[in-house]
């Protein structure tokens, strides 16, 4: 395996928010991503992990399951005021590249709580860009979401 | 990365207006064109939006060339100061050209009231409508919902606000569409965008949204501001918002389920976010129509707020004897998609017009507009970045065979959030615009450092290059007394 420096990082973007994340196995990048979403929205640290909520997402493509599950994340922290610390990929399939028909579908559990105070609420995520990459043995995703 | 976008990549049409040919990237089926001086276009090169200009060039059965407009600055696909139009039939809509904020626009209220007689009162005018118009992402109107009250708001627009006591009939009248877009079908609405909503009716969010108290401080056209009822030394009142939760989710999930079916169109994409569909395609009329929707229900909440700050007016001055009026002046959406007829390359042609961070500017005579406007052309409403001057301008015939109709949104950012968060304190700027003599009512100090002046372009310069490149024309600047933002 190899060493993995950061889970993710704030990038700049002249509007909105973007991160960098990072991980050893596609799920390890998955859940970096979302831990990097929510450490912009509030301090993790005070967030407890009594919540548990499951999503379901199917796409065409790893990046649409990327996307489409943190924004059903955004939803859950929309619509029941809680920020997730702890993230689980319960089942990843992943598309057949080779076929245009073919779906992928992401089956994934987050743990948290309600947040004392949001530093940024994140209104959608976005596609902008969105390529999912491996670089010196990691794989590697930017996501710009709006604010 | 794509290849380096350079100045001398350009011709120059004229003082206002560069091309980037088609030439310039094989993958280009229209130009990019872009209105600027010097200074503003070497700021466009200074971020990704020239390229997500030339990105969106290439995509299929597009007309005339990408507009870009003076204030443009990176977005997420589709630059925020973008135009394009493509054929109808045969086209493209692409839900990342319109924006997330489906129908984020700005109304503006006039009063007869003058500075001197609303200064004694303007801090607590600025509390109540702070109060009266709830801010923040996630905040919750007034005006809960059912699920088929949100059908018919989703339907009906500012009609709804209209039949309950919200709105004036001439409210309507004075309003893009005249508040309502016809084609919305609410089944087309997604149910998470519905649950989004239905509580968000009469809020104004977060981000760089906010209602701001400006005096009228300079008239530049006596005919046109005659015609809006604005004088020098007036007191005005700006809404800046859109659909809120409901049209990110509408957004978010018509991407989602472009995604899983833009194969089956043979579309190329440069990036996934410019993610679009036949416009004659099932996804494509469902995407409209959703669209639609999320545009109702933003020209509902902006109507919503009105009858909130008519409320605060209320609540401030009757008991005080000040006998006052309310009335609005205009109401314009900057993130729409819109189906119209323009007359390109000497035929008249049915196009959509993804208009993303600018603003409809129909020129005096196209139908459409109020009775009251359409000899002198649409009103456009450019607000400014916070603490700072904004605009009334009226269209021209020159955006109409120049640019579809359209013309420029605000300042645009030319400093990232990130960056203005690190090197601006909320606190220290509120100070600043307070010993400006401007008001300020903020939720999150943070979220105000994000939005100050100096993270946007000077706006006069933009409004500058719109009026001389004859894009839309100058009637009124408005100066800011009381800003207030989630």
């Amino acid at each position: 395996m190899p060493e993995l420096a950061a889970p993710f990082e704030e990038i700049p973007h002249m509007a909105d928010w973007a991160i960098r994340a990072y991980g050893r196995t596609l799920p390890e990048l998955f859940a970096h991503a979302a831990l990097g979403m929510y450490s912009l929205l509030t301090n993790l640290e005070a967030v407890p992990k009594e919540e548990r909520r499951e999503a379901l997402v199917e796409a065409a493509s790893p990046e649409g399951l990327l996307v489409a599950w943190l924004n059903e994340l955004v939803y859950f922290t929309e619509r029941e005021g809680l920020a997730f610390k702890r993230f689980e990929i319960l089942e990843l399939h992943l598309p057949n590249p080779e076929d245009p028909e073919s779906v992928g579908r992401l089956r994934a559990a987050a743990y948290g709580g309600r947040p004392e105070s949001v530093r940024k609420y994140i209104k959608a995520v976005t596609y902008h860009n969105v390529v999912i990459r491996q670089e010196d043995g990691l794989y590697v995703v930017e996501l710009v979401f709006d604010v | 990365m794509a290849r380096e976008i350079r100045k001398q990549d350009f011709r120059r049409i004229n003082a206002y207006l560069w091309e980037l040919p088609t030439s310039f990237d094989p993958r280009m089926n229209v130009p990019v064109r872009i209105y600027a001086d010097e200074e503003l276009l070497e700021d466009a090169l200074g971020d990704l939006s020239v390229h997500q200009a030339v990105n969106a060039a290439t995509l299929p059965n597009l007309v005339g060339a990408v507009f870009v407009m003076p204030d443009v600055h990176t977005g997420y696909g589709f630059p925020v100061g973008g135009v394009m139009a493509s054929k109808v039939p045969g086209g493209i809509i692409s839900p990342g050209a319109i924006g997330y904020d489906i129908n984020c626009g700005v109304r503006l209220l006039a009063t007869d009231l003058n500075h001197e007689q609303i200064a004694p009162h303007l801090s607590e005018l600025a509390t109540r409508i702070h109060y009266n118009c709830p801010s923040g992402v996630g905040s919750e109107g007034h005006v809960p919902l059912t699920a088929r009250q949100l059908d018919e708001v989703l339907a009906e627009g500012a009609h709804w606000a209209l039949r309950h006591g919200y709105a004036r009939p001439e409210d309507l009248e004075h309003t893009e569409e005249f508040g309502r877009m016809p084609n919305a079908d609410p089944d087309k609405a997604t149910p998470k965008a519905k649950e989004r909503g239905k509580d968000q009716l009469g809020t104004l969010g977060a981000g760089n949204h906010f209602i701001e108290v400006d005096v009228v401080d300079e008239i530049f056209d006596p005919v046109g501001a005659e015609r809006m009822g604005l004088f020098e030394g007036q007191i005005a009142v700006q809404i800046h918002c859109g659909s809120r939760g409901f049209g990110h989710q509408i957004c978010t999930d018509y991407l989602q389920r472009f995604e899983r079916v833009i194969h089956k169109y043979g579309i190329k994409l440069p990036d996934k976010e410019l993610m679009c569909a036949p416009i004659d395609s099932p996804e494509g009329q469902d995407y409209i129509r959703a669209m639609a929707c999320a545009a109702n229900f933003a020209f509902c909440n902006r109507q919503i707020l009105s009858h909130y700050i008519r409320k605060s007016f209320e609540e401030v001055l009757k008991p005080k004897g000040i006998a006052y009026d309310v009335w609005q002046v205009y109401d314009i959406a900057h993130n729409m998609g819109k189906i119209e007829t323009h007359e390109i390359d000497a035929q008249r042609m049915t196009v959509c017009v993804h208009r993303k961070g600018a603003t409809r500017a129909w020129g005096p005579g196209s139908p459409g507009l109020p009775k009251k406007y359409v000899d002198i052309g649409q009103p456009v409403l450019i607000p400014g970045s916070m603490g700072t001057a904004s605009y009334v301008l009226l269209g021209t015939p020159g955006s109409m065979t120049q640019t579809f109709g359209s013309t420029c949104h605000g300042a645009g950012r030319v400093m990232s959030r990130a960056q203005a968060k690190r090197e601006i304190r909320g606190e220290k700027l509120k100070a600043e615009l307070e010993s400006q003599g401007i008001v300020v009512r903020a939720g999150s100090m943070a979220g105000l450092a994000e939005e100050a002046p100096r993270a946007y372009k000077d706006v006069s310069r933009v409004v500058e290059v719109v009026h001389h490149a004859g894009i839309a024309k100058k009637v009124a600047r408005l100066r800011p007394i009381a800003v207030i933002k989630g």
